[in-house]
């Protein structure tokens, strides 16, 4: 048994849900559309035996009974009647006439009812029984049947044949000769009562006999439906056993893997959590480095700046320091010119010590917010380009406004707008045929903010790429001069540190002049109380 | 290299460009105690003014001016205004893209910055020493020139032959015939001359129609030439 439901649930694994059910559907169906067949065959079966027994066989022995008593009573009596002269003659002539006539009416009912089909669907469900259980029909007349009957009609025809000479011997009043053929007749009446009686009989026996076949046909259909009820039953259940125990496998499948996948969804949601908290480590260190790389790109094109701003005072100290050699040779060299020298010199010294302070502060800021002047901040950033842009022949204009105290990091704004400048650079030096290149910066103060605004007649950002410019390591320019990291910085320093905002627009501006050119506008806005709360 | 004679720097003026102010006062002070006259400038346009009214003998420029550029003042000169004067540039840059143009332009020098004051001093005296010289023969010449016009012409001929005639080896190999045979002159005065040469041992007989010409016995005209070429 076990080994069939393995088997079973082997197979229906591959079967769908929905099939399944159709499957224990169809068989609960089938069997009760089979049982319910059954039991009308057996039914109408039932009912066409019965009918077969009543209207075959029982009712046409009435008419044999009636036949029996109207020659006993009707032909016998009437007979002995007029032998021995106790009736009329007219009366018997009538009284036998009309048993004659009663007689032969009777049989030809007898025969008919005999052989009387039921039909319909009673005997054809009988006949299909019947053939199903492999009983013959016992219906048919046995031979010896037959004769008895083919000897009544004889002796219907002889007694006939008498009785009407009987009858015009009695209209002829010829009374002795009657009495011979009277006493013929009286004995054929008897002799075909015995022959009644014995159709009789035997019609009975044929009836039990049948009564018999019905009870086995009863009795084995009974048995076929209980056997077929019981197997319907027996393979209803076997087939819900199945189907249920597949369900039950099938849960338990379910449930395991529900289980199995709720385990791995847990684990990978563990997974996921500490792979989240890895790439946010990992992206926080990628910031940190782009940080370095924008510090270190920008400490590229501030070194150039301060390695020029050097390299002029170290040309004219070297001078001076040759020209005391090259006096002393020609014998020149006297008090005031060596005071006036050295006087040079150290004011060489210092400057260059000076610009050397601006570029230590800038690298080496010290993390610590302070109070500063933006306006101050400003012009640091155009101080550490300023060598630059001579070069590039680009002209910068400042507006400032009065001075703007606010509270922050002084060294990350100037780094900023430092950003923005170099960015403004680079677009102008791209476009050869722009004539008078310009950057103006306008710094102003409105209630609620500090507004910077870098703008350059470079044309502006192609339309196509001003969302992304922002991104990190979003570039145009050739690798060698552009990291794509500049504006993602400047954005991350304004928003997270400077808690304002910095966006670009595409502008036409006029740079005082009558035309109006194409020109790209950063503006970097700043809260006005710093990022003191 | 030998120490150059800057003296001959002393004759010459010199035009320097320079847009960093302090450097060309101090370079200034330096030059001026070697050449005639220097005159400093910070712009090609105050340049160009100086060289119309000055002489100018060279031009020692910076290339990268404030928005000017020393080779393209340079170019300006040459080949729109027609000066040809020699000149030395200045750069912070060994850019090559203006060493290129320097060399088309047949700059006579470049000095890279920051400048060395010996350097600039013998380069500014290279560039001048051809100059200086062709001055002094043109000097000798006339002196020459001078000598001839009051003493023997026949002399001075007979002089100007040998010096023609000499061979690598400062050989002369003529006979006194061959000698009369170009030139018009008699033979005692031949003999005489040969005689006179040889007794200040510029002339020595080696053999039959052979003489040797020795340059260091002749005496000294007075006058110092610089002779290093
Ligand atoms: N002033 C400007 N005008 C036009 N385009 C600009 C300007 N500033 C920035 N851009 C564009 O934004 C891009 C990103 O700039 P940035 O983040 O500073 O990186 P990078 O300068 O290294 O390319 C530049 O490559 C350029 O195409
Ligand atoms: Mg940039």
């Amino acid at each position: 048994m076990k080994d069939f439901f393995k088997y079973a649930n082997k197979k229906l694994e591959n079967v769908k849900f929905a099939n399944k059910t159709k499957i224990l559907i169809f068989t609960i169906f089938g069997g009760t559309i089979l049982i319910g067949f059954l039991m009308f065959i057996s039914i109408f079966a039932l009912k066409y035996d019965f009918e077969a027994l009543f209207v075959n066989l029982t009712k046409p022995q009435v008419k044999l009974e009636e036949i029996k008593d109207i020659y006993q009573v009707n032909i016998k009596e009437t007979l002995s009647a007029i032998k021995e002269n106790q009736i009329s003659k007219a009366e018997g002539i009538e009284v036998l006439s009309l048993a004659e006539q009663i007689i032969k009416k009777q049989w030809r009912e007898y025969k008919a009812e005999e052989n009387e089909k039921i039909g319909g669907l009673p005997e054809f469900a009988s006949n299909w029984l019947n053939f199903f259980l492999l009983q013959r029909d016992k219906t048919q007349k046995t031979v010896f049947e037959q004769r008895i009957i083919q000897n009544i009609e004889k002796k219907i025809k002889s007694i006939n044949k008498k009785t009407q000479v009987i009858i015009s011997l009695l209209n002829t009043k010829k009374s002795i000769k009657n009495k011979k053929i009277i006493n013929d007749t009286i004995l054929e009446t008897n002799s075909i009562n015995i022959y009644l009686s014995t159709l009789i009989t035997n019609n009975l026996m044929h009836a039990i006999s049948k009564k018999e076949a019905n009870d086995r046909l009863f009795n084995t259909s009974t048995m076929m439906l209980v056997f077929l009820i019981s197997l319907s039953f027996i393979f209803i259940i076997l087939v819900s056993i199945t189907i249920i125990n597949n369900f039950k496998e099938l849960h338990y499948s379910l449930e395991e893997n529900i289980d199995k996948k709720t385990k791995e969804l847990r684990a990978l949601n563990i997974s996921l959590e500490s792979r989240i908290s890895k790439e946010v480590e990992n992206s926080r260190k990628k910031d940190s480095i782009m940080f370095q790389q924008a510090r270190l790109a920008s400490m590229g094109e501030v070194l150039q700046n301060i390695a020029h701003q050097w390299r002029q005072p170290l040309g004219t100290l070297m001078m001076i320091i040759q020209s005391f050699q090259s006096k002393y040779e020609v014998g020149k060299l006297n008090e005031n010119f060596l005071n006036q020298s050295v006087d040079d010199a150290l004011k060489i010294g210092q400057n260059m010590s000076d610009t050397l302070d601006d570029f230590k502060n800038f690298f080496m800021p010290n993390r610590a917010k302070q109070t500063f002047d933006v306006k101050k901040a400003i012009e640091k950033s155009i101080s550490l380009s300023k060598y630059q842009l001579e070069k590039d022949e680009i002209k910068l204009d400042f507006m400032p406004s009065k001075a703007i105290k606010t509270y922050g990091f002084k060294n990350e704004l100037i780094h900023v707008v430092l950003n923005l400048i170099n960015n403004s650079k680079d677009i102008l030096l791209s476009r050869p045929n722009i004539g008078e290149k310009k950057i103006l910066i306008i710094l102003k103060q409105t209630k609620q903010k500090i507004i910077i605004n870098v703008i350059d007649n470079g044309g502006g950002v192609k339309n196509d790429i001003i969302t992304k410019i922002f991104d990190p390591y979003f570039t145009t320019k050739h690798k060698s001069i552009g990291t794509g990291i500049g504006l993602y910085m400047a954005k991350q320093l304004v928003e997270r540190h400077m808690l304002g905002k910095i966006y670009c627009k595409n502008i036409k501006y006029k740079f005082g002049k009558k035309e109006f050119y194409d020109s790209a506008m950063f503006s970097v806005e700043l809260p006005i109380e710093g990022t003191t709360s | 290299m030998n120490k150059r004679n800057l003296d001959i720097l002393g004759n010459f003026n010199i035009l320097y460009i320079e847009d960093e102010p302090e450097l060309l006062r101090h370079t200034a002070t330096v030059l001026e105690d070697f050449v005639q006259k220097i005159f400093p400038t910070l712009s090609c346009k105050e340049a160009l003014e100086i060289i119309q009214k000055n002489r100018v003998d060279i031009i020692l420029t910076d290339i990268n001016l404030k928005h000017e550029n020393g080779i393209e003042f340079l170019k300006e000169l040459k080949f729109e205004l027609g000066y040809n004067i020699p000149s030395i540039v200045t750069t912070a840059y060994t850019d090559t893209e203006y060493l290129i143009d320097a060399i088309k332009l047949k700059v006579e020098d470049y000095i890279v910055k920051p400048i060395n004051i010996k350097d600039l001093l013998n380069s500014i005296h290279d560039v001048l020493l051809p100059i200086a010289q062709e001055k002094e023969i043109k000097k000798s010449y006339n002196m020459i020139r001078t000598i001839s016009a009051v003493t023997d012409g026949k002399q001075v001929e007979l002089v100007k032959f040998i010096l023609k005639n000499l061979d690598d080896e400062s050989m002369f190999n003529y006979s006194y015939g061959d000698i009369m045979n170009q030139i018009d002159v008699s033979k005692p005065t031949v003999i005489k001359f040969f005689r006179q040469l040889s007794q200040k041992g510029i002339l020595t007989k080696i053999q039959n129609r052979k003489y040797f010409f020795n340059e260091n016995s002749l005496p000294d005209p007075g006058e110092e030439i610089d002779c290093e070429i």
